[in-house]
């Protein structure tokens, strides 16, 4: 597994999403990784905003020519804002993954997920 | 893990392999399958069909043996004839669809990879006493589809041949590299094309010949994903999905690939009653309204009451549309609107006419 993109200012969950925290807004999204193991989006499906969930829920579903995968809350929290544009063009998702949030969660101050890793610890799980 | 003879091109054009029937194949190439999917529309796309079964028969006994097995008649064909068929067991049940092509010397048969066992068995056991030589030539050959708009242009220049002279299911040969190559005019993707088959060692050059003189005019190397949506769209059937052993030819109005005035076949008198009595079963379009992708196995309901099941279902490219096909319950009115369950949801769909696609006169 070489040659994906690990942005190192991004956290990741072990089943292949990014998260951005900016204080107590959390966006999400999936990893160049995983949409390369994906093979080409043609759907997604995301959560109404103010809908809230909790850590490891699946908060939307990506769908690509070869199968459908859930994406999963990296932090329990309220969705915020989704990104529409997503809805239109999936196939941005593939393109560029890391401009391709699905959407914001707003967490409880101070909330932190220890189980999420950083650029290292995640292309260590994605090279065994 | 079986390997075709162009194994190292696929890793060196950046193919992801997947097992598929006992060979290691490329889905996809490094430019995706939506992409390989609009080459073939547009351009063309070159694909490495050596995993499907080739069977060579050869003998006195042949062409009697073939009004036998085969639901279509091979009676008045000729070398250079080739013919899509349906072998059916006696209750009428599909043991396999494949194309036949009359070679000067004896028939070659080539069938769905699933079923390279299944068929061989059942051909040498119905062949038992006679005089007809049933050779596996699968593993020792290559097989190429060469699919698109601009086929005829391909294959003519890189075989030095008037390719646009060879109809629509009829073979000839030409010569790559000192080697013989079988060509067909037939294909699996709803598009005009060639198939091509030779020497396994001869393939990869073969292949990759196609590939540089076709890349500047927009050809693209295609994986089985893009060979899936390619056939979806055109509504052709897949052994396992619109065709099995559990579906008949006329519910999967496949009822044209069976000659009744082939008097013998195996299948007969089951197909005879089959096409008699109104089918309990039809094979039907359909396209999303709201989005979703169906997918084979979901169910599709007429208001609360279950009809049918998705064989087939995807996001077609060319339409930019989810579409699919289900074998539903008779009659399922075209532009009538049924639901699919998807994960737990049942989307609106609309009946539509087959095919979704056929290419531009």
């Amino acid at each position: 597994m070489t040659g994906f993109s690990l942005p190192s200012d991004l956290r990741y969950a072990s089943t292949h999403e990014w998260c951005d925290q900016q204080g107590d807004v959390v966006a999400v999204g999936i990893t160049d990784y995983a949409q390369d193991q994906l093979s080409d989006v043609v759907f997604v499906e995301l959560p109404e905003v103010g809908e809230d969930f909790e850590t490891g829920q699946t908060v939307a579903t990506v769908e690509s020519v070869k199968a459908a995968a859930d994406v999963y809350a990296p932090m329990a929290g309220r969705v915020t804002e989704v990104n529409g544009t997503l809805l239109d063009n999936p196939e941005e998702i593939n393109s560029d993954p890391y401009g391709s949030w699905f959407l914001k969660l707003e967490v409880a101050p101070g909330t932190d997920n220890p189980d999420l890793l950083d650029a290292a610890g995640y292309r260590a799980l994605t090279q065994t | 893990m079986l390997q075709t003879g162009l194994h190292d091109l696929h890793v060196a054009l950046q193919a992801r392999m997947v097992a598929f029937s006992g060979w290691s194949m490329p889905v996809q190439y490094a430019a995706g399958p939506t992409k390989e999917h609009m080459a073939v529309r547009k351009a063309g796309g070159l694909f490495d069909v050596s995993h499907m079964a080739r069977l060579e028969l050869r003998g006195a006994g042949v062409a009697d043996f073939l009004l036998r097995v085969l639901t279509r008649s091979v009676a008045r064909r000729k070398p250079g004839d080739a013919v899509y068929s349906l072998m059916t067991y006696s209750d009428g049940t599909v043991i396999d669809d494949l194309i036949a092509v009359r070679k000067e010397a004896g028939w070659l048969l080539v069938a769905n990879a699933v079923n390279r066992r299944k068929d061989l068995e059942w051909l040498r056991r119905q062949a038992n006493g006679q005089d007809i030589d049933i050779v596996d030539v699968t593993e020792q050959t290559s097989m190429l589809a060469v699919q698109g708009p601009d086929a005829v242009w391909l294959v003519s220049h890189v075989l030095g041949i008037d390719a646009g002279n060879l109809r629509r299911f009829k073979a000839r040969t030409a010569t790559w590299e000192s080697k013989s190559v079988l060509i067909t005019r037939t294909g699996y993707t709803g598009e005009d094309g060639f198939e091509l088959v030779l020497p396994r060692t001869a393939g990869g050059s073969l292949f990759q010949h196609l590939l540089e003189m076709g890349r500047p005019r927009g050809w693209l190397p295609c994986g089985l994903a893009a060979r899936d949506s390619l056939r979806l769209e055109a509504c052709l059937p897949l052994y396992g999905h619109e065709i099995s052993q559990d579906i008949n030819p006329v519910e999967a109005d496949l009822a044209w690939a069976v000659s009744f005035r082939n008097p013998r076949f195996i299948g007969r008198d089951a197909l005879l009653k089959a096409r008699l009595e109104p089918p309990t079963r039809r094979l039907c379009a359909f396209r999303m309204e709201d989005k979703g992708v169906p997918r084979a196995g979901y169910a599709v309901y007429d208001q609360e009451r279950r009809i049918g099941t998705v064989t087939s279902g995807n996001k077609s490219p060319t339409l930019d549309q989810f579409i699919g096909m289900a074998l539903c319950d008779a009659p399922t009115t075209e532009m009538k609107r049924v639901t699919v369950e998807i994960r737990g949801r049942r989307l609106s769909a609309l009946v539509v006419p087959k095919p979704f696609y056929s290419r531009p006169a």
